[in-house]
């Protein structure tokens, strides 16, 4: 166990004992994951996709299930793909020829060579006697009958124990991958040469292969198999089809393929150029937006993973609020202010309710006194509520600043009695970590300003909006508006290719989440743009709602990103200008 | 693979040049004013001179161009592309192979690398040094550098210095893709230059199973200013790394030492790992890689494209040039 209870670790590398202590289970809310089915899994980077991964597999199910291994739920195996494992740049080479076959026993091989590669350490791991394996000599005769139907010709060196030896079969994956990449290399800079060697793909080779494996007996009959492809965006546009291709094959019986993605998968057309959709051909899960929307569902999920980790690491029996505890002065503050509304309601209430109205103005205008008063006091985002607010649906948000704050008090000299993390650590931390993730994609934009609209490129305009919905969500907050605690925009226009490649941009950098709500005419629904709560300490913004946004002309935007200085002017004049009776969600500025 | 290295001064640099037998002179176009360094001093007698220029490029480098091609209305272009280096390979390659010599005898390259992107110079590299190409019969080549006297030199401080923002795209240097075994854990070989972003993207885009993180040496360093700088930016990257690592210093001034020593630390490891080298330090740590992955075929070189140069501020110019011959 590591000494920090919070540090992240990548899942591959946590033994399965660590795996299914750490793992909190969030199947419920993700149901489709571990059914039969081809599904993909989309999420930002330290979502926890990969860690649903490695809970679902066998060394992990068999802790849990505490049974043996042909009593397994399912049967899953699993692929990771790096970022230039496949997706090789001298693959253009053969884009006039037969880029699809050679990509696509390039996948296969790489996915084999992986599968047998996690076999090997099931079995060496878990003390697996293999010599109890049925049928190995049925096994192998139909593995090298692939391989002779492959096309492999160095087959006649190729012998194969009594024994299953699962590293010989992956040695051998290894073998025929790398002689198409060797290929592939010695055509970089030359003319085509003939290609001789084997051809594997999934309907000849990949799938036979994995329903071959129930042969051996320690796959139930009727268990399903997984195949979980972790991290697909790496892949190339072309090994993508490919993917696809395999996804629009109705395997689900036998095999399902479950595809995880960090929002940047390439395509969904298959190697024909026809669609693959859901819910016809796969179901799909976004966990940003489901976290996202239901506040609640999340909040548990981190109460379940932080008080799970306190036992575990430090033996502490205490609830996460506890060990991250508010700034007491803070909250009684804005109690006596939430008793003013409370009391003033009958008179000066805005909204349904006394109740609705103190969860609608108490925080805000505490923020909005502290800023008149100008005594350099500062909103604490202290607290275990409002750290997972900011931590916008992303466990890895909410683990890596209280990582670092737990090695703040660490480095305190206080390891041996840590009880609690201090609001004033957890305040410091949030805002670093708020403002590092700004400065990660944007690090030192714009220190000079010599830019024309021309020369920006669509990350500097992405950094402009960020800035300016930040700025814009700022000063609704401590404006007179009756809904001040906004995060989200809708447009009320159609927004600009352009626009929406920035957007996008800021989608897949995991600034922004989507979602949809009903437009302004009522007859259908508009995208909803929600900025990552993660910005809140950095742009001062109450985190503690998910309820507001502001529908606005996409023209307008588009002027925030390429002049935000201009966009700035026209906003604040606008705000000040709000009061209790404007539109709710309109937000008209004119340029 | 290199049989000398030597350093001038610019003067001596130009001597040099005047009593060379260079048959073909390449360099590039930038946005920096040090692509103009070498290529002012180019004699007469040099007839053939071929230049790199980015398809859609700055208009600083576009003005640059216009200022060579007046000091050496002999100088032809070879167009390269930004993402495209497939297709860049393709035009050197046919440009390289079309320039019309007397006879048949060995010629004499000689290449500046002052503002080639790195990019370009691995793949200068493999055309040149790879016998696949056919070029490497055919030609003795010489590379040529003049360093920076400093960079983004409107900064005052440190902290304000810039190179580049945003990463574009991380992808595998054609021709040094590599061979992996698709079983293998990840090792990453990274020398940190003065980006700070660049490096960090690299890392956490392929979140390796072993870092090897490098710094410049102070022995080794082109200006001692330069080497902390660097070392302040290691220190950085360092904490903000998750990963196993381990750190080691290289040379910035000798091509051949810092290839020496990542064959050394790849035959180490190479038998768990599968190994990525990205380079963002100067380009004589760039071209000791390029020499190294010439001779480890299953390593790949990375390279990180960017969203935006500092064009206005880049570098300066030193006095200083320095000369590789193969």
């Amino acid at each position: 166990m590591l000494n920090n209870p919070f540090a992240v670790q990548t899942p591959e590398d946590i033994s399965a004992e660590n795996a299914h202590d750490l793992f909190v289970d969030v199947f419920s809310d993700f149901h489709q994951v571990p059914k039969p089915g081809h599904t993909f899994l989309h999420g930002p980077r330290g979502s926890g996709k990969s860690m649903m991964f490695r809970y679902m597999l066998p060394d992990c199910q068999l802790i849990d299930l505490k049974s043996k291994i042909n009593e397994l739920n399912y049967f899953s195996l699993y692929v990771p793909i790096k970022k230039t494992d496949l997706n090789i740049i001298d693959l253009q080479k053969l884009e006039n020829h037969a880029e699809y076959v050679l990509n696509e026993h390039l996948l296969v091989t790489y996915f084999a060579a992986n599968i047998f590669e996690d076999l090997s350490k099931l079995v060496d791991l878990n003390n697996i006697d293999s010599s109890n394996f049925k049928n190995v000599d049925k096994f192998n005769s139909k593995f090298k009958q692939l391989l002779t139907f492959s096309g492999d010709k160095d087959l006649e060196n190729f012998t194969l124990g009594e024994k299953i030896d699962f590293a010989i079969l992956k040695d051998k994956m290894n073998s025929l991958h790398r002689s198409a990449r060797n290929y592939i290399n010695r055509i970089s800079f030359n003319t085509i040469l003939p290609y001789e060697d084997a051809l594997c793909s999934y309907l000849d080779f990949l799938f036979p292969l994995i329903q071959n494996l129930r042969d051996l007996g320690f796959i139930g009959e009727t268990c399903p198999i997984y195949l979980l492809i972790d991290d697909a965006d790496n892949l190339s546009l072309t090994q993508t089809k490919i993917l696809n291709t395999w996804v629009s094959f109705r395997t689900t019986a036998h095999v399902s393929i479950k595809i995880s993605t960090q929002l940047n998968y390439k395509t969904y057309r298959t190697v024909n150029g026809s669609r693959i959709d859901s819910p016809h051909d796969y179901s799909e899960v976004n966990i940003a937006t489901i976290y996202t929307s239901s506040k609640d569902k999340f909040y548990k999920r981190i109460v379940d993973i932080v008080e799970k980790r306190l036992k575990l690491y430090l033996d502490l029996d205490i609830s996460a609020k506890e060990f991250f505890p508010s700034n007491n002065e803070q909250e009684k503050r804005i109690n006596i202010i939430s008793e003013e509304i409370r009391s003033n309601y009958s008179d000066k209430g805005k909204g349904a309710s006394a109740a609705d109205d103190v969860k609608r103005y108490a925080r805000p205008d505490y923020i909005k006194y502290l800023k008149m008063k100008k005594s350099g006091s500062t909103y604490s985002y202290s607290g275990f509520l409002q750290l997972v607010s900011i931590s916008s649906g992303i466990i890895r948000y909410f683990l890596e600043p209280a990582s670092k704050m737990y090695g703040e008090m660490m480095s305190l000299g206080t390891a041996n009695d840590i009880k609690e993390i201090p609001h004033t650590v957890q305040h410091e931390k949030i805002i670093e970590y708020s403002s590092e993730f700004l400065t990660t994609e944007f690090d030192k934009v714009f220190k000079n300003e010599d830019h024309t609209p021309e020369t920006l490129s669509t990350s500097d305009k992405l950094y402009n909006l960020i800035n300016a919905l930040g700025e814009m969500f700022h000063e609704i907050l401590v404006s007179n508006a009756s809904e001040r605690r906004v995060f989200s925009i809708a447009f009320t226009s159609r927004p600009s290719t352009s626009l929406l490649k920035v957007l996008d941009l800021g989608v897949s950098y995991g600034y922004f989440h989507e979602s949809t709500i009903g437009n302004k005419k009522g007859s259908g629904r508009s995208k909803l743009y929600i900025l990552s709560r993660l910005l809140g300490p950095y742009f001062k913004l109450d985190t503690t709602s998910f309820a507001g946004y502001k529908f606005i002309k996409a023209e307008v935007i588009e002027i925030a990103t390429i002049k935000p200085k201009e966009f700035g002017k026209h906003m604040k004049k606008e705000i000040s200008k709000l009061g209790e009776n404007e539109d709710d969600h309109q937000l008209k500025i004119d340029l | 693979m290199i049989k000398k290295h030597l350093e001038y001064k610019l003067p001596e640099f130009d001597s040099f040049l005047s009593n060379s037998n260079v048959d073909l002179f390449i360099c590039s176009t930038s946005f920096e004013e040090r692509c103009l360094t070498i290529p002012q001093m180019l004699p007469d007698k040099i007839k053939n001179v071929r230049v790199l220029h980015f398809n859609k490029s700055y208009s600083l480098s576009n003005d640059n161009l216009d200022k060579m091609k007046n000091l050496i209305p002999r100088l032809s272009t070879i167009t390269i592309e930004k993402n495209n280096p497939y297709l860049s390979f393709i035009n050197l390659l046919t440009q390289l192979n079309s320039i019309p010599f007397e006879n048949s005898c060995k010629r004499n390259v000689l290449i500046d690398i002052s503002t080639v992107n790195r990019e370009h110079i691995y793949l200068l590299i493999h055309i040149f040094l790879n016998e696949i190409n056919g070029l490497k019969d055919k030609f003795n080549l010489s590379i040529c550098y003049n360093s920076a006297k400093e960079y983004s030199y409107n900064s005052l401080t440190n902290s304000t210095k810039w190179l580049s923002k945003g990463v574009r795209e991380i992808r595998s240097v054609l021709g040094f893709s590599g061979n992996f075994v698709p079983t293998k854990k990840l090792a990453l070989i990274l020398l940190t230059g003065f980006e700070t972003q660049r490096a960090k993207k690299v890392i956490l885009n392929f979140s390796p199973n072993k870092l090897i993180l490098g710094h410049a040496s102070k022995e080794d360093a082109i200006e001692e200013s330069f080497q902390e700088y660097n070392f302040s930016i290691f220190k950085h990257i360092n904490e903000f790394s998750n990963y196993p690592m381990e750190q080691f210093s290289f040379s910035c001034k000798s091509a051949q030492s810092t290839k020496d020593f990542l064959n050394a630390r790849i035959k180490e490891i190479e038998l768990n790992y599968n190994i990525v080298i990205a380079g963002l330090n100067n380009k004589i740590s760039t071209l000791g890689i390029a020499l190294c992955g010439l001779e480890n075929p299953n390593v790949q070189i990375c390279y990180p494209t960017v969203n935006q140069y500092n064009v206005d501020y880049y570098s300066l110019p030193s006095e200083d040039v320095f000369l590789f011959q193969f």
